[in-house]
């Protein structure tokens, strides 16, 4: 558990940080790399280890930061979306449609706006979709697990590189 | 002996950067279906600010990027090839300037200094993307070759 717990504390603080509007666009680019860096340091400090950073651990300890970070992001996004019975999705749909009304594509983008249809009305009358859940979830993970391990793989970089140089 | 590790790491430090930038121009090279290109740019929309007038193309056929991350990620891609390639180690203080260089171009451009310029936003991101991983990937490769030895 004192192995694993600044991974976990690091995804719930980045998951926090990219949900806050302002700095949320920021949240691949900086925060996650950021928060996996920060967990492999403190990982460095609570367990006193002087050996270099190995790349799978740190990749894996990247890993973990992404999916805790996809989970709590994920959730808290629900929950305001089942307190306010609206969300960015919801704001962004009647655009979407004037742009398929723009291009007019076929019957496809038909049945699948329909869908998105479906999805706005769930989150209005009810404040959660399942559909909603799952697409958020799995775009969260997606993201958040690649850039996680990157910014892992890239604190090991930094700090073995600088422990080397001491 | 070389172990998965070897392959995969180095590999995904390429592929991740190279994989964004196809997803977020398919909609320029192709018609995607709006919601297709809609989910696109929700899955992309945690890695850009995905402002439109900061973004390549127009309507249908925007990119899903902005220029400055079009150049993060193309220079990402190249620097972690380039990272395979040479064996040169690139001083911290290279990758710290680039990036300082990048908030610089923000910083200006945020306070008025000179308006957003497409070329400015992509050769900043080019660098700074660039010197990381290349940093990161020659990093990677050393404590790998350390534990194999």
């Amino acid at each position: 558990m004192k192995k694993i717990s600044p991974a976990v504390v690091c995804g719930f603080g980045a998951a926090v940080a990219a949900f806050l509007p302002g700095i949320k666009n920021f949240a691949c680019c900086l925060i996650l790399p950021a928060a996996s860096f920060l967990s492999l340091y403190l990982y460095k400090r609570i367990t006193e280890d002087r050996t270099p950073l190995r790349p799978m651990m740190s990749a894996n300890y990247g890993l973990t930061v992404g999916v805790v970070s996809a989970v709590f992001l994920t959730l808290f996004e629900v929950i305001l979306s089942a307190l306010t019975k609206t969300n960015d999705f919801v704001k962004d749909l009647p655009q979407l449609k004037e742009l398929v009304k723009q291009t007019g594509l076929g019957p496809e983008s038909t049945a699948a706006l329909s869908l998105l249809d479906r999805i706005s009305l769930d989150i209005q009358t009810t404040g959660f979709s399942v559909t909603f859940l799952i697409v958020l979830l799995f775009s969260n993970l997606l993201v958040n697990a690649v850039f996680g391990i990157v910014g892992g793989l890239i604190g090991m970089a930094y700090i073995n590189n600088r422990e080397q140089n001491q | 002996m070389r172990g998965p590790q070897f392959y995969f790491l180095p590999a995904l430090l390429i592929s991740a950067p190279l994989l964004l930038l196809a997803a977020a121009y398919l909609p320029m090279a192709t018609l995607l279906p709006p919601p297709y290109t809609y989910l696109l740019k929700t899955i992309l929309g945690s890695a850009c600010h995905q402002e439109p007038l900061k973004c390549a193309g127009s309507g249908s056929r925007e990119a899903l990027l902005c220029m400055r991350c079009t150049g993060i990620y193309a220079g990402a891609a190249a620097g972690a090839v380039a990272g395979l390639l040479l064996r040169y180690r690139l001083p911290n203080y290279v990758t710290g300037g680039a990036w300082l260089l990048l908030l610089c171009d923000v910083l200006c451009h945020n306070l008025g200094v000179y308006n957003y310029s497409f070329p400015a936003a992509f050769l900043t991101g080019l660098l700074a993307g660039g010197a990381l991983f290349y940093a990161a990937v020659r990093g990677l490769l050393t404590t790998i070759h350390q534990e194999a030895a």
